[in-house]
């Protein structure tokens, strides 16, 4: 019985590789069959991200290198040729496998550590998986533990806290400033990619207006329609920045477009330091002039200081590791007890139901040697006495988490039945390999 | 009923201790059991707190403010109730640690007041005296309130100009909800120091008996205080006076209510001398 895990991911293969192989979540049931019945798995699971392209495969009875041979076979018909100097995958199998997406769904493995994307994309795999019938016991109670792994590590620690990007930064600085960007006025200031982007981010609050500005009218027009803002004319610009209340600017001007007089004339027009403004002048070289700052209710900030917070955001970030590896490990450990369980279950089943096969036959001897409310008792005595018998038995072979399943089965075996042990094979529980 | 004034006596300020450390733990984030709990402490405090109060006032048969650890304690019981109802409005538990201190620190000075010996009920005061001396430490709370938003809007303000991206800049509000807070305290303290003041005319005017109406420092700083309220409140509009401004104003008048409560505290015929 192995867990199987292929991952294809950032930190070992390249963005090409990562962009042939991944599946698209169209594609992802037709994959998933194809890779169940290649490989003879029980189950099977995919995680597709521009970021990774990951295989899970439960394997009770097929060997596990066939099945590694056919998972490189898939990923080689979408363009992977797997190299071992240095490694371009990673293999690994059942305790590393499982701690792994566990990993994966709370953004410890991601490339900006602690994103919150990819809980969402492991939460879509699984309901693919599911509904493509190709998930089974195991993989769907895994997917489970990560998704709550996943959870907890965002409510109990500060790991997804604070934004790691710089437009991300500019908007959690607005955040501080106004709490919510709900029915407030943001102006774009020049629509180029990191106005694109910063529009782009926006998407999904619910904003009061937006307002783009670009010296090509047309490409602000064309970005209006298409993320429901309003286009304004460059010369309108004085205007713009006295209406709103945040405003991102990127323009490609060698000069500052907003001067310190001009913008105590704003100031002044908006009533003061009544309403506060946030001005991020992400443009190189500034758009404002930085004497800006310095007035009351401004605040400026450009891309140093963006810079500044998104440091000390990862910092905060990597501080939180230590909380959250301890949550993977409860959350791994967990599972690991469940599927030993799951393993014993059926031994205790059958032991159990062969000792009350005996107990029954035995009964059967004494019916009509006996009045009916003798057997009555002597049957409800003998229930209650192998109960008791058995239960310690159960229950510490339940607890028993050093035995693997055979060891189990076969110590129950000699312990029930005094038969020749059967020969076993090796079954490893924790092992890696690339 | 005595048992219970004693006993609350010991047993409010370590409440309020226990408070702050509960707000403490929730403004830090900590995941503890103290933190989660901390609307409960919050509740069960003020409760017991204007239990106390109500216990005391049948014992002494009046309103109980007319002794200095009766009116500290008063002060302290509006602070956490009108921060409770901040708290109710807002569903931002993150000022509590701030604000709540200030309720602890005057609750563990009432006990200290008690503990040097003070423990007389004082004259017995009638229901006039006791609506306009209620009114006027309601008004002192609501302006200690005040004073400690517009202390935390200055904090966030100046963290977000310098770039102070720490702790308190993470986990305390937005700086417009304590830009609101900060309007929405002075404003209560406004309206109860008007009560006080009309009270105190209406009161001085009627009652040929009565002290000099402006003779005493008390008057003259209360006079004051409401003067800076009313400007600070009316004059938002009229005066652009938001943000840090009004933040400045409302601190200002901070050390005008110390000076109140230690003229009110020093004077042995009570506040008005």
């Amino acid at each position: 019985m192995d867990l199987l895990c292929l991952s294809l991911n950032h930190s070992v293969t390249p963005l090409a590789v990562r962009e042939a192989v991944a599946v698209s979540p169209q594609d992802t049931p037709a994959f998933l069959h194809e890779l169940k019945k290649r490989t003879g798995a029980d189950e099977v699971l995919v995680v597709s991200t521009c970021n990774r392209t990951e295989l899970y495969l439960w394997l009770p009875a097929v060997a596990t290198s066939d099945a590694f041979v056919e998972m490189l076979a898939m990923l080689e018909l979408r363009g992977f040729t797997a190299s071992c100097i240095p490694p371009n995958y990673v293999f690994v199998r059942n305790g590393v496998a499982i701690r792994h997406l566990l990993r994966v769904a709370a953004g410890l493995e991601s490339q900006i550590l602690g994103e919150s994307q990819i809980l969402g994309q492991v939460k879509e795999a699984g309901n693919i998986a599911r509904e493509a019938g190709t998930d089974g016991r195991v993989l769907h109670r895994l997917w489970e533990r990560a998704l709550r792994a996943g959870k907890r590590v965002r409510t109990e620690t500060t790991l997804g806290a604070g934004a790691l990007s710089v437009s991300y930064a500019a908007l959690e600085l607005a955040r501080r400033i106004f709490g919510t960007l709900d029915g407030r006025h943001v102006l774009i200031v020049g629509t180029g990619d990191v106005g694109l982007l910063a529009i782009q981010n926006l998407d999904g609050s619910r904003l009061g207006q937006l307002t783009l500005l670009n010296r090509t009218f047309e490409r602000a027009q064309e970005l209006a329609q298409q993320y429901g803002g309003t286009a304004r004319d460059f010369g309108e610009l004085m205007d713009a920045i006295a209406a709103a209340d945040v405003i991102i600017s990127s323009t490609g001007a060698q000069e500052p477009i907003v001067s310190l007089t001009d913008m105590r004339e704003i100031r002044s027009r908006r009533g003061g330091g009544m309403r506060p403004l946030l001005i991020t002048d992400v443009a190189m070289p500034r758009d404002f002039d930085p004497g800006c700052g310095a007035l009351d209710g401004v605040f400026l900030k450009n891309l140093d200081d963006l810079r500044d917070v998104v440091e000390q955001n990862a910092e905060g970030r990597k501080r939180a590791l230590p909380v959250a590896d301890s949550i993977i490990e409860e959350e791994c450990e967990s599972f690991l007890h469940w599927q030993h369980n799951l393993g014993v279950e059926p031994t205790i089943r059958g032991f159990r139901e062969r000792a009350e096969q005996i107990r029954v036959a035995e009964l059967e001897e004494l019916r009509g040697t006996i009045d009916d409310e003798s057997f009555a008792a002597i049957d409800q005595l003998t229930r209650r006495l192998l109960n008791r018998i058995l239960h310690h038995p159960s229950e510490n072979l339940r607890r028993h988490r050093g035995l693997r399943d055979s060891e189990v089965k076969q110590l129950v075996h000699e312990l029930f039945t005094g038969d020749v042990p059967h020969p076993k094979a090796e079954n490893p529980t924790n092992e890696e390999t690339s | 009923m005595e048992l219970f004034g004693n006993g609350t006596l010991i047993l409010l300020p370590i409440a309020y201790t226990l408070l702050v450390v509960a707000y403490a733990h929730r403004f830090l984030g900590f995941e503890s059991w103290f933190a989660r709990s901390s609307r409960i402490w919050l509740v069960a405090t003020v409760l017991t707190h204007i239990s106390a109060l109500i216990v005391r006032g049948i014992t002494v048969g009046s309103c109980p403010i007319a002794t200095p650890w009766e009116a500290t304690s008063v002060v302290a019981f509006s602070v956490a109730l009108i921060y409770w109802i901040v708290e109710l409005r807002t569903n931002d538990s993150t000022t509590g640690v701030f604000v709540l201190a200030i309720a602890a620190l005057l609750e563990i000075l009432a006990t200290i007041f008690v503990a040097g010996g003070d423990t007389a009920a004082g004259d017995r005061l009638g229901a006039f005296a006791s609506v306009h001396g209620f009114a006027a430490l309601f008004g002192l709370s609501a302006v200690s309130v005040a004073g400690a938003y517009g202390l935390l809007y200055l904090f966030l303000y100046t963290a977000i100009k310098r770039g102070w991206y720490g702790t308190f800049y993470r986990r305390v509000a937005p700086l417009d909800r304590l830009g609101d807070l900060n309007y929405w305290a002075a404003l209560v303290a406004f309206v109860a120091l008007t009560l006080t003041a009309g009270l105190g005319y209406w009161g001085s005017s009627s009652d040929p008996e009565s002290p000099a109406a402006f003779a005493d420092a008390g008057v003259l700083l209360g006079t004051s205080l409401w003067l800076l309220y009313a400007i600070t409140v009316l004059g938002r509009r009229w005066l652009r006076l938001g943000g840090k401004r009004l933040a400045y104003c409302t601190l200002l008048g901070l050390p005008v209510a110390v000076a109140i409560g230690v003229s009110g505290l020093l004077q042995r015929g009570g506040f008005h001398g």
